[in-house]
């Protein structure tokens, strides 16, 4: 896994706090590029409100279902977002969000959302997303986003050990 | 001129749409705008664009049966846009073939030269039916 390449996709780095931080996660020894740890959540139903008039999922709503794949990895590691923010005082903003629309969602379609952390620093956090039809692995879309650890007042803080320390 | 595919680092053209008022509905808990409400200040920018060019993205569906379905788009988050803000969206289209558009977006909070995020979406022109039309070149002809 190479994490530089991936906050390098846009070939400009907007984000050099981020980037100067060391995988410090990363085995000397690990060529693979399987993630730090996935989850599927879902289904969710399309519902009509988030259709648009061609019918289908408006484009901005994968985010939304982002977000929902992101905390569920999280509570599947044993923490929640919330604790984060309401006992740690550790908030996640997004640094940078792609997505790939593939096939468009439909109105009363249930969907699953596959996320992995695919990268993880002291102070930053990237996760790819892919979106399928539940019962099909037709692909809708993929994406990731990158996430910056930081505090109250929005300076980045090295937080991540303390927080996911199975992963140090 | 009469080429299939135009890049170039300057925009073939571009807009200022706004101001736009941030609402209290557009804000999570964190006191500022939720990042899926960029993609909408990219619509609210193109569809400014398109009527400055002359033309509405509402006929080119009703009218015309083309429809621009995003396939890919970015964002880059740099500052917060927070609760009753005025932001402007300054919208460019930065690649135009028969098929394709990508555009570019950088937005601004009103009187601030600071930028609070910048992203772009790239659209296939398309029929009904889904399937690509070459039809930018009689859409957009000036930009051709």
């Amino acid at each position: 896994m190479d994490g530089k390449a991936l906050l390098n996709t846009g070939g400009v780095n907007a984000f050099p706090e981020i980037a100067e931080m060391k995988p410090v996660n990363k085995p000397s020894n690990d060529s693979s590029s399987a993630p730090l740890a996935a989850c599927t959540a879902g289904p969710i139903r399309v519902t009509y409100r988030d259709t648009d008039r061609m019918g289908y999922a408006y484009h901005s709503q994968y985010l939304v279902w982002f977000e929902i794949g992101r905390t569920d990895l999280l509570r599947g590691l044993g923490t929640t977002y919330r604790d984060w923010e309401e006992k740690e005082g550790v908030y996640l903003p997004v640094r940078r969000a792609d997505i790939q629309y593939k096939m468009p969602a439909n109105y009363d379609d249930l969907i699953i959302i596959h996320t992995s952390m695919i990268r993880l620093t002291k102070a930053s956090v990237t996760f790819e997303y892919r979106i399928h039809r539940e019962g099909s692995q037709e692909l809708l879309a993929e994406g990731s986003t990158i996430h910056a650890f930081v505090d109250k007042e929005g300076r980045v803080i090295r937080a991540a050990h303390r927080l996911l320390p199975r992963f140090f | 001129m009469n080429t299939t595919c135009l890049t170039s680092t300057a925009p073939l053209a571009s807009c200022i749409a706004g101001p736009v008022r941030v609402l209290y509905c557009d804000t999570d808990r964190m006191g500022f705008v939720y990042y899926s409400k960029y993609l909408i200040y990219f619509e609210i920018g193109r569809t400014t664009l398109l009527r400055q060019l002359g033309s509405t993205y509402r006929d080119w569906e009703d009218t015309e049966g083309v429809f621009l379905p995003v396939r890919d788009c970015q964002v880059q988050y740099f500052a917060p846009a927070t609760y009753d803000d005025a932001i402007l969206i300054e919208t460019s289209i930065t690649r135009l073939t028969r098929a394709s558009i990508t555009i570019h977006y950088r937005i601004f909070k009103q009187g601030e030269a600071q930028l609070l995020a910048e992203g772009s979406t790239t659209h296939a022109f398309v029929d009904e039916a889904g399937r690509i039309v070459r039809v930018a070149d009689r859409l957009l002809p000036q930009l051709f």
